[in-house]
């Protein structure tokens, strides 16, 4: 009863602040947010027992992707564009596609039926997913490895100002 | 506690379509890229959820895959609102009309 209870605040945390990050007027509370749907899905993913990824998800996404958007957020916003102005496509057929895709979505996931424990979190769970890494996983990893260093070179290469002559 | 995978499915495909809805709709080139943080997000909870299912043995697969989604994300991010910085150099904005040409 009480993981019950657990699961529907998680669940409800997460679409609600989901919601709100695209609901929002301002930049801001669009990305505090986000802050909320990222905590809320951390805490989705140790209920399904998966705290490895649970831990990963709150130091990378919390800890580090945040921060980068608040950076971002302060270097290019002027307070002209807080507002909430809308796409190429009108709001409400951009709520229509979604919300069919969404129906599509669940209209198929009876041939998914199954059960899935949640509420108890394993003993060891970082080893088996460490052993994993250095097993069958090696060559992805130090693929991802690189990548992620390339990736933060390519970045900073961009952003740098450009040496006038 | 058992979850039903329907629930979970049903989680995932709602925060998903409301990423989806989130790209579509703002023009904030930043709100655009929170917005793909949802569905990434979204397909995570997927991924951790039904490899967890009573019917399979090894539930180390979605695990990874998982990880490597947010690894990506974040490389994706690094390098995403590093162009973004430099567009808004080029541009003075950022919003996605103002960004839209290829050329000059």
């Amino acid at each position: 009863m009480l993981a019950t209870g657990l699961y529907a605040f998680l669940a409800a945390v997460t679409v609600g602040f989901a919601v709100a990050v695209v609901k929002s007027r301002e930049i801001f509370r669009a990305t505090f947010a986000l802050l909320g749907t990222l905590c809320g899905v951390a805490g989705l993913l140790a209920f399904y027992g998966a705290t490895t990824i649970a831990a990963l998800q709150v130091l990378i996404y919390v800890g580090a992707v945040f921060v980068l958007f608040l950076f971002a957020i302060l270097v290019t916003d002027r307070p002209a564009e807080r507002l909430f102005r809308t796409g190429v496509l009108p709001p409400a057929l951009a709520l229509f596609a979604s919300a069919g895709l969404a129906a599509l979505l669940i209209a198929i996931v009876p041939g998914m039926a199954g059960k899935v424990p949640g509420g108890r979190i394993p003993a060891l769970a970082g080893g088996v997913i460490g052993r994993a890494f250095l097993q069958q996983y090696l060559l992805t990893f130090e693929v991802i490895g690189v990548l992620l260093l390339i990736g933060l070179i390519a970045a900073v290469l961009i952003i740098r100002k450009e040496i006038r002559r | 506690m058992i979850v039903n995978a329907y629930s979970v499915e049903a989680l995932a495909a709602a925060l998903f379509c409301i990423g989806l809805a989130g790209v579509l709709i703002r023009r904030n080139l930043i709100v655009v890229f929170v917005s793909v943080e949802l569905m990434l997000n979204a397909v995570n909870l997927n991924l951790v959820a039904l490899t967890r299912r009573a019917d399979l043995l090894v539930p180390v697969e979605g695990d990874a895959v998982a990880l490597f989604v947010i690894l990506l994300a974040a490389c994706e991010v690094a390098v995403g609102l590093g162009i973004l910085v430099a567009l808004y150099r080029r541009f003075g904005s950022v919003a996605i009309e103002d960004v839209g040409r290829l050329k000059e």
